[in-house]
């Protein structure tokens, strides 16, 4: 049988920690054209292209289909319009921090581990970095367990490379839509 | 506080029992209103869309839901016209006659006040009412009831394929029976097999209440009020009746009046519910003198067992629920290869979408980047899945209590604490042992098991026939208040290994009956 992470069960709430403020980020540039579609982003523009380049490499092609665009929109909405898988995981904090917090952990291990931000790193040294969050005890971590964010952040991978007509399309699937969405994913009205 | 015009009857929640209870009590004769907290919606909001379908789901009012294994609270909950009952998958089973006396034949949980001939009438009428499809000869653990009023479902590939592992380990199957309808039935189309019911089903073919009882209730007269909050139900001064319930609504809340009150809140929201009515009379809460209100909670203790196989399988095509029905694992007492008390199903051969929860792509947590879309190419076409679904029983210790923290109608919010037994630990263990062995002996060239899960929100008012030891009689009347009745799977005192909503719904029908039939005794 093949031993698979239990990656459904339930976060560990007790040990998710606040990240402390002002932890070491490697300064990205800011990507005016992403500031510019979104006039006050849920999450800053460095931030947002940090996340996109995670979850391509969680599922590649997730960039492309409008990561950051996705998750804008998402932390955007009341909490209990939100469709963001998050919502199954009875996640008790901000959704907001969750991602932040997620994200910066991951920049701060790869400048720990590699010298070198995210964003830095080339594809092998990602997937490693990725393997050992996926694991779930990586030191210094300093977010949301580590394991719930590598989870939680594949799944909206799967969403948008997979979970979308455009995505069933490349996947060979028939959407068979009975209502069809409105769009690819919900927004501000 | 503005006082609105006195009813017969109240309810809290308009899913699927407090739509049921409207429409026959509505039928009945009484003036009924229902309260629902979420919003009014209609078959054209069911978008089909795993992404967009969690907008359906979710209980606002948890702070945590914690313990060892905490319960998934959003995920098995929902708000809104039809409750959670709306994208619920519509596995429908009777419970077994053992699983109404687990303490007196067992040893452990409780017994119901009630038998299952006690309730074969009300799964029988309901039955006929919403279209089953099955087929009950095929169903050789059935307890005695009338045939399915719709031919079963068909076999896609996968079935076949699965149902080919556990023929060569000796092992029955039948046609899973389902509230879907298979050929057209009251006015409602039949299913197209795509797979879009945890979406929920807009066409009709799905039994939801949006199609059924919800519907039937309005025609009946009974009026729905939407984005109504019930926050306080409201007792006379001696704490012997309830004369009615505070609503919150738009910022406004207001007293209404009425003979006898039904709390249809679903697992969390009743108990939170009585709990936070607390007065001088009943000062842990309402009905709540033995102590149990919010405990024994409980869940269906559930794991997916998953295979790739060389041939394809059309995993997108059935519906969420699956195919085919195993029970061959139900019987309860512990026997020589069986290390603990209680059964478990098998649901087989689920249409999966390529994301979400139980999806494709969660079924593999480890793989990422290209490995997993690698993997996603292949699963669209050789995937197989199946559940076990099995018996837990119920701990005390397993509650749901008040927070400090209050919601934006000024509602006390709940915490949720769980934990597994061991038994519940070995149930698991034995039944992915068996899953991935039916994998093999299928033909997959790869087979795996998920984590162990909750499923299905059960108990935290449990009905007993013992006032010191439970929160309602047989008909689900609280012992110490002569007026307030609960519906819905939080009267469970154990849950059997079937998924629980045609039982809480033959359930609220006997109620029904038998409060229209009594409505003198209730209400005088
Ligand atoms: C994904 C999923 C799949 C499922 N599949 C199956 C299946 O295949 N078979 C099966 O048997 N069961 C299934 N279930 C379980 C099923 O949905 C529930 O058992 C059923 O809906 C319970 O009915 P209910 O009326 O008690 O609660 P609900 O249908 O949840 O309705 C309760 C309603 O009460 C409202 N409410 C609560 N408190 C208040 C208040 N204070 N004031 C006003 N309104 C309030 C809520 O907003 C809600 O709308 C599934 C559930 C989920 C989530
Ligand atoms: S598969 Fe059938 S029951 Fe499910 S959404 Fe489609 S038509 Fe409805």
């Amino acid at each position: 049988m093949n031993k698979h992470k239990p990656g459904c069960t339930r976060p560990d709430r007790r040990d998710a920690l606040k990240a402390a403020a002002g932890a070491g980020l490697l300064a990205l540039a800011p990507e005016a054209a992403l500031a510019a579609r979104q006039p006050e982003p849920a999450l800053d523009t460095r931030s947002a292209s940090l996340w996109s380049l995670w979850l391509d490499t969680l599922v590649p092609g997730a960039a492309q289909a409008g990561a950051a665009d996705y998750l804008q929109a998402q932390l955007a909405l009341p909490r209990d319009h939100s469709a963001l898988f998050l919502r199954y995981m009875d996640w008790p904090g901000d959704y907001r921090a969750f991602y932040r917090d997620g994200i910066r952990a991951v920049d701060v291990l790869a400048q720990v581990r590699k010298g070198r931000g995210f964003a830095a790193l080339d594809a092998p040294a990602r997937s490693a970095l990725v393997g050992e969050i996926a694991a779930g005890a990586p030191a210094p971590w300093v977010g949301p367990p580590a394991g719930l964010f590598y989870f939680v952040c594949k799944a909206d991978g799967a969403d948008l490379v997979f979970g979308t007509r455009a995505g069933f399309k490349q996947l060979g699937l028939d959407y068979r839509a009975h209502v069809e969405p409105a769009s690819a994913w919900p927004r501000k009205a | 506080m503005r006082m609105a015009k006195e009813v017969d009857v109240v309810i809290v929640g308009a899913g699927q029992v407090g739509s049921l209870m409207a429409a026959k009590l509505a039928a009945a004769g009484r003036s009924v209103t229902v309260f629902e907290a979420g919003a009014e919606r209609g078959a054209q909001s069911l978008a089909s869309s795993q992404i967009w379908a969690r907008q359906l789901k979710g209980t606002p009012g948890v702070v945590a839901s914690g313990g060892a294994d905490p319960l998934g609270v959003n995920f098995n909950t929902g708000q809104g016209a039809g409750g959670s009952a709306v994208h619920h998958y519509a596995c429908w089973f009777r419970l077994h006659p053992e699983d109404f006396e687990m303490r007196s034949r067992h040893g452990v949980a409780a017994d119901w006040p009630l038998g299952y001939e006690d309730l074969r009438s009300a799964y029988d009428a309901v039955q006929e009412e919403v279209g089953l499809a099955g087929d009950a000869a095929a169903e050789r653990w059935r307890p005695p009831g009338a045939d399915y009023p719709l031919p079963p479902f068909p076999r896609f590939r996968q079935g076949e394929v699965l149902a080919r592992g556990f023929a060569r380990k000796g092992l029955h199957v039948s046609p899973l029976p389902l509230a879907i309808a298979t050929v057209p039935y009251k006015g409602r189309q039949s299913c197209i097999y795509d797979g879009w019911c945890d979406a929920g089903c807009p066409t009709g073919a799905l039994a939801n209440p949006l199609v059924t009882y919800l519907k039937w209730a309005k025609e009946q007269g009974a009026a729905i009020a939407y984005r109504s909050r019930v926050v306080r139900l409201v007792t006379d001064e001696a704490g012997g009746r309830v004369t009615g319930v505070i609503v919150s609504r738009d910022g406004e809340r207001y007293f209404q009046p009425a003979a006898l009150v039904i709390v249809a809140g679903f697992a969390l929201e009743t108990p939170r519910l009585l709990l936070a009515s607390a007065t001088e009379r009943h000062p842990q809460g309402l009905a709540n003198g033995s102590g149990t209100l919010g405990r024994y909670l409980h869940s269906h203790v559930a794991g997916g067992v998953f295979g790739l196989f060389n041939e394809e399988t059309d995993p997108h095509l059935g519906v969420n629920g699956g195919q085919l029905l195993c029970q061959d694992g139900y019987a309860k007492p512990v026997a020589e290869g069986k290390d603990f008390v209680g059964g478990y199903q098998w649901l087989i051969g689920h249409s999966a979408k390529p994301n979400d929860l139980l999806g494709i792509a969660c079924s593999r947590p480890d793989l990422h980047g290209a490995a997993f879309n690698a993997f996603m190419a292949d699963a669209v076409k050789h995937f197989g899945s199946m559940t076990a679904v099995g018996e837990s029983l119920p701990l005390a210790e397993n509650r749901v209590e008040l927070a400090r923290e209050l919601d934006e109608h000024g509602m006390p919010k709940m915490q949720v604490t769980h934990r597994w037994d061991d038994n519940a630990k070995r149930l698991y263990a034995h039944a992915m042992k068996e899953g991935v062995d039916i994998f093999r002996s299928a033909g997959a060239r790869e087979a795996w098991h998920g984590p162990m899960a909750g499923m299905h929100l059960l108990g935290g008012a449990r009905m007993g026939k013992d006032a010191a030891s439970s929160v309602t009689d047989g008909y689900g009347r609280c012992h110490e208040l002569a007026n307030l009745f609960i519906a819905g799977p939080s009267l469970f005192p154990s849950g059997g290994s079937v998924n629980p909503t045609f039982t809480a719904s033959a359930l609220a029908h006997r109620s029904a009956a038998h409060i229209a039939a009594e409505w003198r005794r209730y209400t005088a």
